[in-house]
């Protein structure tokens, strides 16, 4: 057989698999809507190799076969994904209010897909260029009905946000402007040293073509970095303060290692209190202290700390735009944000009864109240049938209050 | 500097090596003008959606040159791109590139339906080719073992 021939074969194997899955039950219909898609990608995919196979030369056949092969990576985990967001195990209450919210930051033809995942950190697919509209917010299966660390699907969102505004446009050249005048003005040496045969003359640094290969990975860390970073600010500037809270349970202390692509954690965590500063939202006790500085690994070759660190300086150099950025794109959506008096309310009416809270008080204003309920050991001493039980009680009161929140938006009930 | 988030919505696609779709991109692109290469009646879409990208390098024309909206992973992957398809060579600064890019966007946008030189439609159709692998295979130099996964964030 060709290698045409596998890839063809192969394509079949994915396209059966979907075939499968359509028969399976689809609590909410973006599910099927997402393998409707991802189908007509591999239905192209097919009627490309026939076009290639059928006058291509041999490279062009390869390369097809190729780019075929890298989609069958790309797409089986978003397949895994799309059949996860099926399963019972995940607090579909979530879902109405989610995207309720996620359309009214990305518009009305926004999908939305909540799946519980084998991978701890939360993630989303970055706005995937054949699946336009749908959102993917995948929560660790550990937590996935924990409805206290739902804030940071706020981060998760702000990806989509990233990518509908073309951020990169905007802070690409600022953060590529920071690198070149930290390696003119201090880094000169080390830069020399690293890329001997690169000019590093300032006049040279933006416009000659043989400096792009040095600084091309390093702008594009440092672009990442500012999307990880911009996510932040958007996902707390969204649920406020339970957003700090829900980080830090999930990820405190924070590892030892990190990918050059994403800002420490102890970064984060310092720039989430500067932002939580600037948008006026209270930080948790002690939130500052819960992460710890790492130097950078030891295995890695100076030059890549090198490199590293240009991109880290930076994001630095840039985060008060980039927190800015996030707190004017939130502004114009118009989106309700939440109020310490509106939790507390719904701390004092509700929840300290033990009953779920009822209104249209917002999905971020609950996790928050939630969050503060924590604290209120003492309430609980009043219902000892609930003793030892407390983390489960509060849990099934907030997804209950969701789930309210959800009914009244869909059929406001009057008084 | 406060950045403008006016009409950023609206705002035209640039070329980005780093975006996961380019690579299939190019490789339809290169399809596409190897069935026309073969007087097959098959449509330009690609071609046309490439075209548009390359020219997006140029903004506006400042007195140092052109103002390039290019990323350097970008125009690492360009240059290389052009150099081995001979569309290119002996550009030696940005704003040399970025008039290249518009040049072959101006070929790619009208050239492929009007020339008749197959020397010229080879040239382009290994311009697509070669530029659709070196777009993947740069992801390796920023994300390392993550590159096969360019959508999970």
């Amino acid at each position: 057989m060709t290698v045409s021939q596998y890839a063809s074969l192969k394509i079949e194997a994915v396209l059966d698999l979907i075939y499968r899955l359509k028969d399976t039950d689809f609590p909410y219909s973006h599910s099927k809507d997402a393998l409707d898609k991802v189908e007509s990608v591999f239905n192209k995919l097919q009627r490309n190799l026939g076009r290639a196979e059928a006058k291509g030369d041999d490279l062009l056949i390869t390369t097809v076969c190729t780019r075929i092969l890298e989609e069958i990576f790309r797409f089986l985990p978003v397949i895994g994904f799309i059949l996860r967001s099926t399963n019972v195990r995940n607090a579909f209450e979530v879902h109405g209010p989610a995207l309720r919210m996620s359309r009214e930051l990305l518009g009305a033809e926004t999908k939305l897909l909540v799946s519980s995942e084998w991978d701890y950190s939360p993630y989303t697919y970055r706005p995937i260029p054949f699946l336009k509209h749908f959102v993917f917010i995948g929560l660790p299966s550990t937590e996935s009905s924990n409805p206290l660390v739902i804030p940071l699907a706020g981060h998760e969102l702000g990806h989509s946000v990233w990518q509908q505004y073309m951020l990169d446009t905007d802070l690409r050249p600022l953060l590529q402007e920071s690198v070149i005048s930290t390696i003119h003005t201090n880094r000169r040496t080390e830069f020399k040293q690293f890329f001997p045969d690169t000019s590093d003359e300032p006049s040279e640094l933006g416009n000659s073509r043989s400096v792009q290969p040095a600084i091309g990975p390093v702008v594009a860390w440092a672009t990442y970095q500012a999307q990880e970073s911009f996510c932040d600010f958007f996902g707390l500037k969204l649920f406020g303060t339970c957003y700090l809270h829900a980080l830090a349970y999930l990820l405190a202390p924070g590892m030892v290692w990190r990918p050059t692509f994403y800002p420490s954690l102890f970064t984060r965590f310092e720039n989430l209190v500067t932002a939580a500063k600037l948008y006026h939202i209270e930080v948790p006790d002690g939130f500052e202290n819960m992460v710890m500085r790492h130097p950078l690994p030891e295995h890695w070759s100076e030059r890549e700390k090198f490199l590293t660190s240009l991109a880290d300086h930076a994001l630095q150099q840039n985060v008060g735009d980039i927190i800015d950025l996030a707190k004017a794109i939130i502004k114009e959506t118009g989106i309700q944000l939440p109020s310490d008096e509106t939790a507390n309310e719904i701390v004092e009416r509700f929840f300290k009864k033990t009953v779920p809270c009822h209104g249209k008080v917002g999905l971020a204003n609950i996790l928050n109240a939630a969050w503060k309920f924590i604290g209120e050991n003492e309430v609980w001493a009043e219902y000892p049938q609930m003793r030892h039980n407390e983390r489960n009680c509060l849990m099934e009161i907030v997804l209950k209050s969701i789930e309210i929140l959800e009914i009244e938006e869909r059929a406001p009930i009057t008084p | 500097m406060p950045i403008d988030i006016q009409n950023s919505r609206d705002r035209r696609p640039v070329l980005r090596a780093l975006d996961s779709d380019l690579p299939l991109l190019a490789t339809r692109a290169a399809i596409e003008i190897d069935a026309f290469l073969a007087k097959e009646e098959t449509g330009l879409e690609s071609v046309s959606e490439l075209a548009s990208l390359l020219s997006s390098a140029q903004v506006e024309v400042t007195s140092e040159g052109p103002e390039s909206l290019f990323d350097p992973a970008t125009l690492t992957v360009l240059s290389q791109a052009m150099s081995e398809s001979e569309l290119g060579r002996g550009m030696t600064s940005v704003s040399d590139l970025v008039e290249k890019s518009m040049e072959v966007a101006g070929l790619l946008k009208s050239g492929v339906s009007q020339t008749a030189e197959r020397t010229e439609l080879q040239r382009l159709k290994k311009f697509c080719i070669v530029l659709s692998n070196l777009a993947a295979s740069y992801r390796q130099s920023v994300f390392g073992d993550g590159a096969r996964q360019p959508y999970k964030a």
